[in-house]
């Protein structure tokens, strides 16, 4: 009895180990192509979080003036030249319907002084402006306008935000 | 090998699991290597083929202790049929053999779940990720496999099994080795984490970020199980206390401090890119104790309440710490390039430098230990003369040491990153120093005298203050941006910022732990007694009058128990149960004192003995403060569980305000 | 000096009174760690110092009196020899099935241990008892 039992996982076992063999399975080469986090994406990151940061501990009393002004106004320049910079294109063979085009300029610039003026707000507590989420919530697909109402990867409605 | 019973089956799986751990291993870095993909997703699938084999393994294990099968040698020793259900489930980590046998299952469950789930972070190490995992449990499965096996066959089979140690009959025993399991294992997928970054030549620290949550659960099952562990030893080891710096108890305290070092030091790289090697180092570190920890309790190479004993099976731990050591440490300095900071320090009162001090503090104090754990054994080898030291070595380094990182959590919240305004931080100071000033006044004139207790209620107060304050002063903020109401405010600031409020809870949980230790080791009073029945005993305004004994059976226990009235002031205030439970498997009684527990303290009665007419003999002990030592870790799991749950909308829009990529029109 | 310099400085700082505290703690509260035996040797070096003695139980030897309490029982070694302990304490709960006995206290001029901490290990004491040819049970 046991034995059929026994013959019973070992099926499970070898398909689990054995059906990949037989089917090219590009998802995990996929993932290595994705290339590695490049660290200058995360010094972006932690750019923004800090001016959210620096704008908090100052209202919460913690910054004196003078230090508030000088870290808020290094971020800020920082952070305008990541949004310039930024325009990545992703990565080949991973999702080709997002290639972009290299945005222009000037809307960038302004786009990216409202972006920093977004996060400033949100960390004085004024809830955002932004109606919608940044990211789809279904597909996870980053949002390609502000407002947008429908994911264009996985055609859901974006929830407004409260 | 037959197949015509459990224990056959039970082996042969375990073999195959064995070998499954090998392939997974060998696929993925021979994958890796040629950058196979079908080798690599092979291997993905060899780590849940482990998740399934092992956990047909448990299983039939739990199958064979719930259906009294003593045909499997280990079910014979652990338990019996006439044991209740739960204590027959608990059975499957009472020993050795089951206990490891936990390990290698969590291990797999943990690795096919970081496998196959989908990560913000750090999806491109997981290949490397689920190759360490699954060569960490091909040592487990060595063991399980030649060591240490569960499936060993009894014949005759007994007609009854010998049940389970009295000592684990109790519900603190039953939960406190599979939390510090998932404490142990749950360490090492930050490790596997961190080896996967290098070995992936990562500069960015994406490890980091991807295994947070993981190193707060692994933290949060590793406190659980540590306080049960207290509870146990204060309920059932019955003297008085809850701590006592034995050696295991100490291996499970070890990782702690680490582990609590590193997820603050992570912040420091996540937000300032700095301290990277010092994290690799901390991690690693914090891994090689769990394994250490874990090496301990099996083999019993320092004497101590837990030690099972079996040296092999030490000297393949040793084998097995010591070769993943030098290959983290092979990795970390071929690859000391990727390691460069990205910032510095730039004052030295910022919140990275007060980081750093915790860190220093904690390391320093896990350091301290561990020296005095292994003291016995170093000085025997060294000098010949074994030499070992009590508790005293280690309050003496814990109380300085834990007041000032009491002290520090009160500090640190109110230092912003990068520098501080020292004008800033006294006025902040201002308002929580006089309430602790206030409040150690009035300590000092109802009485409490002692300098180093009072010092500590002092900073405590303090501490509470500060945290309060910044509670208060977020929401003020908050509440300024207008249209909520308080309620909505305080919530909303929470679960926009879940990391901080979640640790800013944690911390005071923390604070209230200490309370309880310092007012139950600075104030405790006991006293002995040896009364007939209607005889009265006093301590500490409390009086017990001892009514007289009674025997009942309770589950498979005869037992024999003391029933006291207890009146407080004159006032009568209820009954207290001493007792000693007497089993079958056992000739020796255990303890379960009687405790009557107040906000203000516990008052703790130990019956030890009696004589034919009923004269017996008690140890009242009183141990102030005791209740908010547990009070603080059910808030310490809460804080850790809110601070780890996934952001909701709102908050990643606040943190991913930055990063996300602008809006582009096509 | 630089910053990163102070915060060197204040590391050494923090590390170096971690240590001190070690050391002094240490030497208030380490103790000689002996079997019957080495502490029968050492005689009248050890008396009046803190000592941990590590030993079975005479069986037979044990005598408990629940008024003081007082528990008095005989520490022997491999070769036969025997120190008097008494312990002026609880008789733990496992005594009558311990075979060793950890006793952490001071000997005394006239020989006898007092002790002022008494631990019990029993070879198996998660066990109970183990089935024979046995080697990963323990």
């Amino acid at each position: 009895m046991y034995a059929v039992v026994l013959a019973l996982a070992l099926v499970i076992v070898l398909y689990l180990i054995g059906r990949p063999l037989f089917r090219p399975d590009w998802d995990e080469e996929a993932q290595l192509l994705q290339g590695r986090v490049d660290a200058s994406e995360m010094e972006r990151e932690r750019v923004f979080a800090a001016l959210v940061e620096v704008e908090n501990d100052y209202q919460m009393n913690k910054l004196s003036e003078a230090d508030y002004q000088e870290l808020k106004r290094q971020y800020t320049r920082q952070a305008l030249e990541y949004l310039k910079n930024s325009a990545s294109p992703s990565p080949a063979g991973m999702r080709p319907a997002r290639r972009k085009p290299r945005p222009d300029l000037k809307q960038v610039e302004a786009e990216a002084e409202a972006e920093v003026a977004l996060a400033l707000g949100a960390a004085a507590g004024r809830p955002a402006a932004v109606p919608g989420s940044l990211y789809c919530p279904h597909c996870g697909a980053e949002m390609l306008s502000v407002g947008q109402k429908f994911c264009h990867v996985c055609g859901r409605p974006q929830r407004r935000e409260a | 090998m037959n197949l015509a019973n459990l224990n056959g089956l039970g082996t042969v799986l375990l073999v195959v699991g064995f070998f499954v751990a090998f392939w997974a291993v060998a696929a993925y870095v021979v994958g890796l290597r040629t950058r196979n993909g079908s080798l690599m997703a092979s291997g993905r699938g060899a780590v849940l083929a482990l998740a399934f084999v092992l956990t047909m393994t448990v299983l039939i294990l739990w199958g064979q202790f719930i259906g009294s099968d003593f045909s499997n040698r280990y079910v014979a020793e652990h338990s019996s049929t006439d044991l209740s259900l739960g204590y027959k489930i608990s059975g499957l980590w009472a020993g050795n053999e089951g206990s490891l046998l936990l390990w290698a299952w969590l291990l797999a469950l943990y690795a096919a779940v970081v496998t196959f789930i989908r990560h913000e972070e750090g999806q491109e190490l997981l290949p490397f990720v689920s190759t360490i995992l699954s060569a960490i449990n091909l040592f487990f499965l060595f063991i399980i496999n030649f060591l240490s096996r569960p499936f060993v066959a009894l014949s005759p089979v007994p007609p009854e099994g010998m049940g389970l140690n009295p000592l684990l009959q109790d519900p603190g025993m039953v939960i406190h080795p599979p939390m510090l399991y998932l404490g142990y294992v749950g360490f090492a997928v930050p490790f596997a984490f961190a080896m996967a970054s290098l070995l992936a030549n990562q500069r960015g620290g994406a490890w980091i970020k991807a295994t947070r949550r993981w190193t707060l659960v692994a933290w949060l099952f590793l406190s659980i199980g540590i306080i049960f562990g207290a509870e146990w030893a204060y309920v059932v080891l019955g003297w008085g206390g809850y701590w006592g710096w034995d050696p295991v108890e100490n291996a499970s305290f070890l990782p702690w401090l680490t582990g609590t070092a590193f997820f603050h030091s992570m912040m420091i790289q996540e937000r300032r890119g700095m301290l990277k090697g010092w994290n690799m180092a901390l991690i690693i570190i914090t891994f090689m104790l769990t394994i250490f920890g874990t090496y301990l309790t099996r083999s019993g190479v320092v004497a101590s309440v837990h030690a099972f004993g079996d040296n092999v099976l030490g000297m393949w731990f040793l084998i097995f710490m010591l070769t993943s050591l030098a290959a983290a440490l092979y990795l970390i300095i071929s690859r000391r390039h990727l390691l460069r900071e990205e910032h510095q320090f730039e004052a030295v009162v910022s919140k990275e430098s007060s980081f750093l001090l915790n860190n220093l503090i904690l390391v320093g104090l896990a350091f301290a230990v561990f020296f005095g754990t292994l003291y016995p054994l170093t000085s025997g080898w060294l000098t010949g003369n074994k030499v070992a030291v009590g508790p005293e070595y280690y309050n003496a380094i814990a109380a300085p040491m834990g007041t000032l990182l009491i002290l520090l959590i009160g500090i640190c919240p109110l230092i912003p990153w990068r520098r501080a305004s020292v004008r800033n931080l006294m006025e902040n100071f201002l308002y929580p120093f006089a309430v602790a000033a206030v409040i150690t006044v009035v300590l000092f004139f109802a009485g409490i005298r002692k300098l180093p207790a009072l010092a500590a209620f002092g900073i405590i107060a303090f501490v509470l203050a500060t945290i309060a304050m910044e509670f208060f002063r977020g929401v003020r903020v908050r509440l300024k941006s207008g249209g909520e109401s308080l309620p909505t405010a305080v919530w909303s600031m929470m679960s926009r910022n879940r990391r901080r409020w979640g640790g800013y809870t944690v911390h005071i949980a923390v604070t209230l732990i200490v309370l309880g230790i310092v007012g139950s080791s600075s104030y405790q009073v006991s006293k002995t007694y040896t009364v007939g029945i209607g005889q009265t005993m006093s301590l500490g305004g409390y009086t017990l009058t001892y009514k007289g004994l009674q025997q009942t059976r309770q589950g498979q226990a005869e037992v024999v128990l003391a029933d006291l009235d207890v009146s407080h002031g004159g006032k009568a205030v209820g009954k207290l149960r001493s007792q000693k439970e007497f089993y079958p498997n056992s000739e020796e009684p255990t303890t379960r004192v009687g405790i009557r527990g107040s906000y203000k303290e516990d008052l703790y009665v130990i019956l030890n003995g009696w004589e034919q007419d009923q004269t017996a003999n008690f140890k009242l002990v009183i141990n102030p403060l005791m209740a908010w030592m547990w009070i603080g870790w059910y808030i310490l799991a809460v804080g850790t569980v809110f601070a780890a749950w996934p952001a909701g909308r709102a908050a990643a829009a606040v943190q991913h305000q930055g990063s996300a990529a602008m809006a582009q029109s096509d | 000096m630089n910053k990163k310099t102070k915060v060197t400085l204040g590391v050494l700082l923090i590390a170096a009174a971690i240590v001190f505290l070690m050391i002094t703690a240490f030497g208030s509260s380490s103790m000689y760690y002996l079997t019957v035996d080495e502490a029968l040797a050492k005689g009248g070096e050890i008396t009046g110092r803190p000592v941990r003695l590590n030993g079975g139980i005479q069986r037979g030897s044990v005598t408990f009196d629940i008024q003081q309490p007082l528990l008095v029982f005989n520490l022997t070694s491999e070769t036969g020899s025997l120190i008097k302990v008494a312990y002026r304490g609880v008789k733990p709960d496992n005594m009558a099935q311990a075979t060793q006995a950890i006793v952490e206290g001071k000997l005394r001029q006239d020989g006898t241990f007092e002790a002022t901490k008494l631990m019990l290990s029993c070879p198996s004491k998660y066990e109970g008892k183990t089935y024979e040819g046995d080697q990963g049970s323990r």
